[in-house]
């Protein structure tokens, strides 16, 4: 699985679940809690989809990163873990 | 309108896809009901074992978001009465609860031997947060508009903020919520937070809310990270782990002395302005506020699907939420 294949399916679940679609005003780098686009309790649903579809463990340093907030350090963090 | 032939869902609800049978995709991912017995028996064992790990000498090793209805009530009695737990239940007054909610809140913490704590906002601040919450929805995420309805999500918003912030002051390390399946994602069964280590992904979410709501917003949702960043809160929702039904919860509380009020509209046993939040929602969105709700309740077993169609069938009209809009200042034919 590619960075790719990660990103789209993390984008797909995005638009699926938490409701909103990447385009002019949301790209890979924007930062979805300042964009008001997710709030904790879908941080909570986003992080047990990438558990359970990505077969990783996200810990509590994860979680707390700046990198969680946007699609492309999400990918970034679980292409890390899957290379592990 | 299409809707699940199993939980009733509508394809008015964002994102829902079916499949060709007319089942939703929820349906689909939710497993048989005897394996959700099993998860919810593993729910339940691990909420015990953070019960047993936070067992203390303390005053209180519980704060229970005490709303006065039936399920925060149950709740309350079951950490009580179970698991031995010395709580303390704090109600936030919006200022459209019930009168018949003060006297249960009074009769069941009585009953149960729990202190109890009422808190009151500002009457003015409130109505501003209702107003604007029906007015502009887009302060909250479009996954949490699903979930529940605008006016639902600000106040729960602030309620929660008020118990991590008490928890915070008063050393006290668990928080039980009356959340039922449906309410939250599945995974918030429990919850850790570490107000010190999350309050800059926070800051983003209180800055909105402040931009909405005023200046005056911030004391309410702000959570100050105390001396110890490493400082960690357990929220636990027994409900998730127990299949019952309503009328067996309302049995069970009786001998408290509670009562349903009458005047809260289908889908609430304890607030007035429930109604107003269903009300609109149905109305922006075309699905019940409490849909979600309902279908989980149906996956579960724990609501028939003639029971969850004469609850989503029963919408307040205009008529009926008139004077709270009125209340609150809130033009319902500007919405």
């Amino acid at each position: 699985m590619d960075a790719s294949d990660v990103q789209r399916r993390i984008m797909d679940f995005m638009s699926r679940t938490l409701l909103f679609q990447f385009g002019n005003s949301v790209g890979p780098d924007t930062d979805l809690f300042q964009a008001g686009l997710i709030d904790s309790f879908g941080f909570i649903e986003l992080v047990g989809f990438l558990e359970a579809t990505f077969a990783v463990k996200l810990t509590d340093d994860d979680l707390a990163s700046p990198e969680t907030a946007t699609l492309a350090g999400t990918t970034r963090l679980v292409m890390s873990r899957l290379s592990q | 309108m299409t809707s699940c032939r199993r939980c009733l869902l509508p394809d008015t609800v964002p994102g829902l896809r079916f499949d060709d049978t007319g089942l939703c995709d929820l349906c689909l991912e939710t497993p048989s009901v005897e394996e959700l017995g099993r998860v919810r028996a593993a729910l339940r064992e691990d909420m015990e074992r953070v019960i047993e790990a936070h067992r203390s000498d303390r005053p209180y090793e519980c704060i229970v978001a005490y709303s006065g209805g039936k399920d925060s009530s149950y709740t309350l009695k079951l950490l009580v009465e179970t698991y031995r737990l010395r709580c303390l239940a704090i109600t936030v007054d919006n200022g459209f609860l019930a009168t018949r909610t003060y006297t249960n809140c009074r009769v069941v913490c009585e009953g149960l031997g729990v202190d109890h704590v009422l808190f009151t906002p500002r009457r003015s601040f409130m109505n501003a947060l209702y107003r604007g919450s029906a007015e502009d929805e887009s302060v909250h995420p479009p996954a949490a508009v699903r979930r529940a309805s605008s006016i639902c999500n600000s106040c729960i918003g602030l309620i929660n903020s008020h118990m991590v912030q008490k928890a915070m002051e008063m050393d006290v390390p668990l928080i039980a919520g009356g959340y039922i399946g449906g309410q939250l994602p599945r995974d918030a069964a429990r919850l850790v937070l570490r107000p010190g280590l999350q309050a800059e992904r926070r800051s983003p979410r209180v800055e909105r809310l402040v931009r909405s709501f005023g200046e005056e917003a911030r004391p309410y949702f702000t959570i100050r990270p105390g001396a110890d960043p490493n400082r960690e809160i357990t929220v636990i929702n027994p409900m998730l782990g127990l299949a019952i039904r309503e009328d067996d919860i309302m049995a069970a509380l009786a001998p408290l002395g509670w009562k349903r009020p009458q005047e809260t509209g289908v889908t609430s046993t304890n607030c007035r302005m429930n109604d107003l939040g269903v009300y609109l929602h149905q109305k922006r969105h075309g699905f019940h506020a409490y849909a979600l709700e309902t279908a989980e309740q149906v996956r579960h077993g724990l609501l028939s699907l003639e029971e969850a169609t004469a609850k989503l069938a029963a919408l307040p009209t205009r008529d009926d939420v008139a004077w709270i809009a009125d209340r609150i200042s809130l033009d319902l034919d500007a919405i």
